[in-house]
């Protein structure tokens, strides 16, 4: 490997023989690594930093629609956050939301786990047209995956219900999956699902491509059986890819907006439909209770901290070298 | 995963053929509904919106009526113009931010590495659907609302920490050994980069990319909420093509279609640099 280097310092501009040496280390000083870090800081920093201080802020303060065109906004302090503490509505919505992204986490990650071993025992002329689907309905936009699932449910003309009526002694013609909140919640974890699942599937297959074929031989040989290998070789590799995947759901899962909007956006309306999601934007943008929406954020993210930084530092530390 | 153990050849043959067969139907489920989508763009209204039928005359119809310009509402030129740049730019944008930054975090650690790097996730925590008020008054206050701008700022601010992310795990393929032994040989920085980082990293950077490039295609609160009205993108063209009156469902297909083609060519192009990307950003 290493002719890569040795062939080509003649190619190399700053590469110079009589270049003292104490002037070549001037450029390799400590200093540097902060410099190549410090614009990408500084964007997200600047990028987050008002947003989030505005979000803090108004989170303790009286902020309407009076407030945005000038008015001064009053502090309430806490206020805000008791009001949404002590309202039951708010504790449905969180609970409703733990709850769905707990299952739609959780059938994402089993499906794409089951998905990905299917891939890896799957000879390759299945497993380029698997990818390939999948890779498809994971690159869609939101709003077209959105158009096939909205016509997909159709109460009247949808492929669903025309083919569960093709049953025998079934009749779901006109039956309107998402007038039930909770058969809304059912097809909106079903379709976030079918949308989530590549990502995890393509990730988890590609770690395990990562475990090496000898180690697994060396096992056979050694007399451990599919289980053995599978708990003490294959599981120990991917496990931290399991990990942050299960972790990049639950963020996307609890917040999740665009997939409830819009199917709010096809027929039921009202607080049985929400989530985190449209809930705080139905306080914000919808009632013009900014604070009190900022306040409820806060919570969200305090809730998603909870949930996660925990296991992100954990996996940092485990991953030092 | 069988064990070695009196499989005959007959047997494993079959069951990989149970198996292909098996990833086929799933394949085929996953793609389905995108299939049905490209096909009811292809048909009058109509047939669309009765009982589901495989034949039927096909016509492009539909796709000059999503393309037709009707002044004052967003035309299909316009949003993919405005899609084009801001995805391009953004997509540049964070490339240029990002790769130094896990350049240095996976190469030349930083002091507190850790900490940079779990700030960096950290910011995709914050629901955006909170921060939405704020980021409009500071849009409105300096006059970026239906701008291209504001949703190239955001949309690198929304890649970068997923580009950093992957971008250093792919700058920790590169052997340690391989840098020192450039540099024993008295390579400057430039020398490192260009003759033993860069060949190495180079598929990753371009899975990056790619990822950056889909996933600010796709975006669409951020859109509908800053530029209702200019320098909107695809995917609130495609929804500006539902209508109260009527049917829509095959022109909501067909334009629908028209806004998965960009992404799903470029995914489908680079299909394997991406799953090792999606991989390795997820890995490490």
């Amino acid at each position: 490997m290493s002719i890569v280097v040795t062939t080509k310092p003649d190619a190399d501009p700053d590469f110079d023989p009589s270049t003292p040496k104490r002037k070549r280390k001037k450029a390799r000083s400590p200093k540097l690594p902060y410099w190549l870090t410090l614009p990408a800081v500084a964007a997200l920093v600047v990028g987050l930093a008002y947003p989030l201080g505005w979000q803090v802020l108004n989170s303790m303060r009286e902020y309407g629609l009076r407030q945005q065109f000038g008015e001064d906004a009053t502090w309430l302090w806490f206020a805000n956050y008791t009001d949404l503490l002590t309202d039951g509505f708010f504790w449905t919505v969180v609970i409703r939301s733990l709850v769905f992204m707990a299952a739609t986490a959780l059938a994402t990650m089993g499906l794409g786990i089951l998905l990905a071993l299917l891939m890896k025992a799957t000879p390759t002329w299945a497993r380029v047209m698997l990818q390939s689907a999948l890779l498809l309905a994971w690159a869609m936009p939101i709003v077209a995956q959105m158009t096939v699932w909205n016509w997909l449910i159709d109460s009247r003309n949808g492929v669903l219900n025309y083919l569960l009526s093709k049953l025998p002694g079934v009749d779901m013609i006109g039956h309107n999956w998402l007038e039930e909140p909770l058969s809304f919640f059912f097809v909106a974890s079903l379709i976030i699902t079918w949308a989530s699942v590549p990502f995890v599937a393509i990730s988890v297959y590609a770690a395990l491509t990562q475990v090496s074929e000898e180690v697994l031989e060396a096992a056979q040989l050694d007399g451990a059986n599919a289980r053995q290998k599978l708990v003490h070789i294959i599981m120990p590799i991917i496990r931290p890819v399991l990990v942050i995947l299960l972790l990049l759901q639950f963020i996307w899962d609890l917040r999740v907006y665009a997939q409830i909007q819009l199917l709010q956006d096809l027929g039921p309306k009202g607080d049985d439909y929400d989530l985190l999601g449209t809930y705080i934007f139905g306080l914000g943008i919808g009632q013009g209770r900014f604070g009190l929406a900022a306040a409820a954020a806060m919570i969200v993210l305090l809730i998603t901290l909870c949930v996660s930084g925990f296991y992100v530092r954990e996996l940092l530390r485990e991953d030092a070298r | 995963m069988s064990s070695d153990t009196g499989l005959v050849v007959g047997q494993k043959r079959w069951t990989s053929w149970a198996l292909g067969l098996l990833a086929w139907a799933v394949g085929l489920l996953f793609f389905f509904p995108i299939f049905w989508m490209v096909l009811n763009g292809f048909k009058e209204e109509i047939d669309a919106n009765s009982s589901p039928q495989l034949f039927f005359d096909p016509t492009l119809d539909r796709y000059r009526d999503v393309t037709s310009e009707t002044p004052g509402l967003l035309g299909f030129k316009e949003a993919f113009a405005n899609s084009f740049w801001i995805v391009l730019i953004s997509t540049i944008l964070v490339m240029i931010l990002a790769v130094p930054a896990a350049y240095s975090l996976a190469i030349r650690p930083v002091r507190k590495w850790r900490d940079v790097l779990f700030f960096f996730i950290s910011t995709k925590f914050l629901p955006i659907v909170g921060a939405i008020l704020p980021l409009w008054i500071i849009a409105r206050d300096l006059d970026l609302l239906n701008t291209r701008t504001v949703l190239i700022i955001l949309y690198t601010a929304m890649n970068l920490p997923l580009a950093v992310w992957m971008l250093r795990s792919f700058f920790m393929e590169v052997p340690r050994e391989l840098i020192e032994a450039a540099q024993i040989d008295g390579a400057g920085l430039r020398g490192q980069l260009t003759s033993v980082v860069m060949p190495i990293v180079a598929p990753g950077l371009a899975a990056t990319a790619l990822l950056c490039v889909i996933f600010a295609w796709n975006e669409f609160f951020l859109a509908v909420q800053l530029n209702p009205v200019d320098g909107s993108t695809m995917p609130i063209w495609v929804t500006s093509n539902v209508s109260t009156r009527g049917n829509f469902l095959a022109k909501l297909s067909a334009a629908s279609t028209l806004a998965t083609l960009p992404v799903v060519l470029a995914g489908w192009v680079a299909q394997k640099r991406m799953i090792r990307g999606l991989a390795m950003g997820a890995i490490k």
